[in-house]
């Protein structure tokens, strides 16, 4: 972000001089997204949101947060969004035929800006990283490792190699501390060293701050959502910078 | 950050602030809420489903508002303020105190809304005389004569930067500053520049008109941000955005 008082901005500026982003954020609320956002994004790349009704994550909450995804590119497109972005990898893949690309391609068409989601992001930066044997670490109960394992096989194309549950909830997620992230993908890493990726699921808990001590300490790569959807936005929006700090996806492609 | 001193604290260590978004889609507030808030302290927003400010839109908003708030005090939040004055008016300006207080003593958490922010940040202002710049349309500008009467204050003199409501988040920078300046060239007699909408870029601005015309400068996004922040016990005089921070 600028600094205090805008030192050193262009007045003539708008804020998303670069891009401006438009993302879906599938949750009521959101609290950690934007700040990540901001520290791994040059400046002159902003967001936009829409917070999304997803509750249980129910299938019937699932639909209702696809319509609404939909219904919401138009309206980021219309508000002067440069790229618009679907968040939530359940809701993205809710339609279970396996072309997100093709949908993306139908919705750019449709609405008139280019249109990506957390998915398509999370596959480009997959095929990038080279990863094959994915170890996952999400914040939430153990009984959603099955899910994620079957994620990462079934729709990434990836072998799953082992899942560490932090076992937090979604109301508790912006009480997470960075530390957390890092002993959980440590604590992985250690049970599954055959693993050459790990891989951190949803961008709604803070991660960026594990991702270059894992990379480092264990050299493999580390995949997060926020930083994937960060990544292949500003690549999609024409933003090439090189961007130090948050991990070799960021750095190096 | 190097690995040994990895934070151990969530980001809203010393204070998590939700907030319900008016508009949409939500791009300048959380931007300016960074600017101006001290480390330790997150935004937590939800928002809501205002794009051309219909009254279905509104009271919609206004019903997402209260569900949104649950989910936020449900969520740890240390306060709360409802955005968008007309959604906080939209059961009669007679009964937003008495909304608030329900609402504040349901969830066990502080609450305020847009309008009584602004409406406190008047009365230690001491605003009297305003002029207002708004990024709007000028068929808007009654809005804000009817605002300033609610909050105890005249209208000398009214700017519209001419956007739609869903694009206010594409105007630049000096806007604000610009129009400030118009205005108080044209009512020198003005006691205080206002901003309303704290979904445009009006932050930059505060500090250099109050400088350079010796009047109060109240913006919204001003107003939540420090009714926010005192509500949640953060007392920090904080430098650099009007003297509503430094001095309230």
């Amino acid at each position: 972000m600028a600094g205090k008082n805008g030192a050193g901005k262009d007045m003539d500026r708008i804020r998303g001089w670069r891009a401006r982003i438009g993302y879906t954020v599938a949750a009521v609320t959101t609290e950690v997204y934007p700040i990540d956002w901001y520290r791994v994004v040059p400046d002159g790349v902003s967001l936009m949101m829409i917070t999304l009704p997803l509750g249980t994550r129910s299938k019937e909450d699932v639909e209702k947060c696809y319509a609404i995804s939909i219904e919401s590119a138009h309206t980021m497109a219309k508000a002067g969004a440069d790229l618009v972005v679907l968040g939530g990898l359940p809701i993205n893949i809710s339609r279970g035929d396996g072309t997100i690309e093709g949908l993306m391609a139908e919705l750019t068409r449709e609405v008139g800006v280019p249109v990506s989601s957390s998915a398509a992001s999370q596959v480009a930066a997959f095929k990038v990283l080279g990863s094959r044997k994915v170890v996952t670490v999400h914040p939430f109960l153990a009984d959603q490792n099955p899910r994620h394992e079957r994620t990462i096989r079934d729709f990434f194309g990836l072998e799953p190699v082992g899942v560490h549950a932090g076992g937090s909830n979604l109301v508790e997620l912006g009480k997470l501390t960075p530390r957390s992230a890092l002993d959980w993908g440590r604590a992985a890493l250690q049970a599954h060293p055959d693993a050459d990726t790990v891989y951190f699921g949803c961008p709604h808990w803070t991660v960026i701050d594990a991702i270059q001590p894992l990379e480092d300490e264990f050299g493999v790569r580390v995949m997060t959502s926020l930083q994937a959807i960060a990544w292949h936005s500003i690549r999609l929006a024409g933003v090439d910078d090189r961007i130090d700090g948050f991990g070799r996806l960021l750095r190096d492609h | 950050m190097g690995r040994s001193d990895i934070r151990n604290a969530p980001y809203g260590y010393r204070a998590r602030i939700g907030y319900t978004s008016p508009p949409l889609t939500s791009e300048v507030f959380p931007f300016e809420f960074y600017q101006v808030v001290p480390a330790g302290v997150s935004l937590v927003i939800t928002t809501l489903a205002i794009t051309v400010r219909s009254a279905q839109e509104v009271d919609r908003s206004y019903d997402i508002s209260m569900l949104a708030a649950e989910q936020m005090a449900e969520a740890g939040c240390d306060a709360i303020v409802l955005g968008g004055v007309p959604i906080n008016l939209a059961k009669g300006a007679e009964n937003a105190d008495a909304m608030i207080k329900e609402l504040s003593d349901k969830l066990g958490i502080p609450v305020a809304t847009s309008a009584s922010a602004q409406k406190e940040a008047f009365r230690l202002l001491g605003c009297k005389k305003l002029v207002v710049a708004h990024p709007y349309k000028e068929e808007d500008n009654y809005r804000f004569d009817d605002y300033a009467q609610k909050f105890g204050a005249e209208v000398l003199g009214t700017r519209a930067f001419g956007s739609n409501f869903n694009r206010i988040g594409g105007i630049p920078d000096n806007a604000a500053l610009d129009m400030g300046r118009d205005l108080m060239k044209a009512h020198p007699d003005a006691d205080t520049i206002m901003f309303p909408s704290p979904h445009w870029p009006v932050i930059n601005a505060i500090e250099p008109l109050e400088k350079e015309f010796g009047v109060h400068v109240m913006s919204s996004i001003q107003a939540i941000l420090w009714q926010a922040l005192r509500l949640a016990g953060i007392k920090d005089r904080i430098d650099g955005f009007g003297k509503l921070f430094q001095e309230h």
